[in-house]
């Protein structure tokens, strides 16, 4: 075995974390994306409906990016190398992205059917009222939930649809998530709590993944150290995973009751404003993407939408890799936004 | 400096001295890389700590069943006694409340030891993989066995993940999740009703006065919305939409017709 001189390593080691902790501390950590917008009106309560132009005058079509509650959007414009938005905006696409902002003690009584038939349905007029036609929905997770029920309830609304990493399916045999949430008395937590606090949520999350987001993520940092550009990236990350919104009580335990334990979007069963969604109402081109090794939205629960929408325009994407990935792997950057903005200009 | 490379310093492996991957790195280190005697000491040491823990979980009243307790805690005989003694005199909506309380806190230890208990048994799991692992690696030629603190750690975080997956995979691990979740709930709830009569004997706002006035707040914007989305402005905004859109198709088809010709 591999000897090392006592004490050798104390210097070294203890250097380079000192240097990361220094570099790290000079950062900024901004948390509203590397791509510049502008505010262009107020959907709801505390929400901000972005607006980011696009690079050059092609005439595409907008689209709007309605993302989940559950985190905050800037992922998918973490830095200018790996942004999404800005890939769209350099295809030409005036992009949107309906900010749901940080929800306050009243609004614990907002629904699913505010969220979706009020709230992104009038995103989606405004939408259309400034650039002249329905945009493209590109629905984030949940927030792909969201663009489907959208869609189904009020279809003029809506263009076409990409969905990434959407459930669509609740009940599939690997959903982890899904199995904690069966025996959760949803409306007796947020009757208690109210808004559910996201330091609540985010622990949920990391006892999915406690090994690698706690014991093991932070073992390399002092590697770090001289590489400025990586810890920035990874400063960035870490604020994000953890920088999420409370938890509007009421759509929480709708979403928790209805999708989850019920699964109440593959079925049929979830209404809103007393109208039931159902998948097989939706005819737009569809664009479904999903990652194959997703640990919060599996692949078979996100792959569910095709035996279900009525649209014949339906296509897939695969890709190899985490729920994250999809947003911030290089793989994705090079392979797959491509592939989704070629079929936006389609 | 190579990827891992800190992770191995000195400082880093006496420091970890504490942890079990510090211990069981100082074991093989001992017993010459290969997993011998002393690594066999250390994994029986890790394991009588998990047991000691898991022991003293079980003093919790009712920990070591597995669902719901009853009631309460009490013998059967003592329990409707109790309930019928806090229904007389004066203070008898106090003397509920705080029964309330008491059952509902038996209810979430409960809950917490059993959730515990599992976690424990997956890490206790977790050691038993990985020592198997390691005598498996000496035994065959072919696999290498750690040479650093950090593929030991490596070794310890796989070995510990995949036995952890199979306890989230579970339906035991799910209803402890859910009697966890729905306990904690209930005690939060518990002690709100306590505060809410404490508050309101002193005439002063309570949640139930809070939570009112944001429902009123709530149902009065929603109403206005309801009332401006019907409005004429907002018919003609779509209108308006539509036809910028028509107007956008007309002159791309006009477009495509000066092309052809």
């Amino acid at each position: 075995m591999a000897e090392s001189p006592p004490g050798s390593g104390l210097t070294d080691w203890q250097r380079r974390l000192i240097e990361t902790l220094e570099q790290g501390a000079e950062l900024p950590v901004d948390t509203r994306g590397a791509t510049p917008f502008t505010l262009h009106a107020e959907p709801g309560p505390g929400m901000h409906l972005r607006r980011y132009a696009p690079a050059r005058s092609t005439g595409q079509r907008p689209v709007l990016i309605v993302y989940s509650l559950v985190n905050r959007p800037f992922i998918l414009d973490l830095t200018e190398r790996r942004s999404l938005i800005a890939a769209l905006t350099r295809a030409g696409h005036p992009v949107y992205l309906l900010d749901w902002g940080y929800p306050k003690g009243a609004d614990r009584f907002l629904g699913l059917a505010d969220y979706i038939d009020e709230f992104l349905a009038a995103a989606a007029a405004e939408v259309a009222t400034s650039e002249g036609a329905s945009p493209d929905l590109l629905g984030v997770c949940q927030g792909g939930v969201f663009a489907l029920c959208l869609a189904a309830l009020q279809p003029h609304r809506v263009h076409r649809l990409v969905n990434l990493v959407t459930p669509v399916d609740f009940h599939t045999p690997g959903d982890n998530l899904s199995r904690m949430a069966q025996e959760v008395d949803f409306d007796q937590a947020t009757q208690t709590l109210g808004n559910i606090s996201a330091e609540w949520l985010n622990g949920v999350f990391v006892a999915l993944k406690p090994y690698r987001l706690l014991a093991q993520r932070y073992m390399d940092l002092p590697e770090l150290a001289g590489h400025p550009e990586a810890l920035h990236d990874f400063l960035r990350l870490e604020r994000w995973m953890y920088d999420s919104p409370d938890q509007a009580a009421t759509a929480f335990a709708e979403f928790g009751r209805e999708c989850y334990q019920r699964n109440g979007l593959l079925r049929g069963t979830l209404t809103l404003n007393g109208r039931p969604v159902h998948l097989g109402n939706i005819e737009h081109p569809t664009l479904n993407v999903y990652a194959e090794q997703d640990h919060l939205v599996p692949a078979d629960a996100a792959r569910a939408l095709r035996d279900h929408i009525g649209s014949t325009d339906y296509g897939e994407l695969a890709f190899p890799g985490g729920h994250l990935g999809v947003f911030i792997s290089r793989r994705a950057h090079a392979e797959l936004l491509p592939r989704i903005v070629a079929w936006l200009a389609e | 400096m190579a990827s891992g490379e800190a992770f191995d310093s000195d400082w880093i492996l006496r420091m970890s001295d504490a942890t079990p991957v510090g211990v069981l790195w100082r074991a093989l280190e001992a017993d010459g890389g290969t997993p011998g005697p002393a690594c066999a000491a250390a994994f029986g040491s890790l394991r009588a700590q998990l047991d000691t823990t898991l022991a003293g979980l079980n003093t919790v009243p009712g920990a070591a069943r597995t669902g719901d307790p009853p009631e309460d805690e009490h013998p059967n005989w003592l329990a409707p006694w109790l309930q019928t003694l806090a229904r007389l005199g004066p203070w008898q909506h106090g003397l509920e409340r705080t029964q309330g309380l008491q059952i509902a806190l038996d209810r979430y230890l409960h809950a917490h030891a059993q959730c515990a208990r599992i976690l424990l048994e997956s890490a206790r799991t977790g050691l038993d993989t990985l020592e198997q692992h390691l005598q498996t690696a000496a035994q065959d030629p072919q696999q290498s066995l750690p040479e650093s603190y950090r593929a030991l750690y490596e070794w310890w975080l796989t070995d510990s993940e995949a036995c952890y997956e199979q306890t989230l995979a579970s339906q035991q691990w799910a209803s402890a999740f859910g009697r966890l979740t729905n306990a904690t709930t209930e005690l939060v709830g518990r002690y709100q009703e306590q505060l809410d009569a404490g508050l309101r004997t002193l005439d002063l706002p309570n949640r139930d006065d809070f939570l009112d006035t944001q429902r009123r707040l709530v149902e009065l914007e929603r109403g206005q919305r309801r009332t401006a989305q019907g409005d004429e402005l907002a018919a003609l905004r779509e209108e308006v939409a539509r036809l910028r859109e028509e107007v956008k198709a007309l002159r791309a088809e006009r477009t495509a017709g000066r092309r052809e010709q």
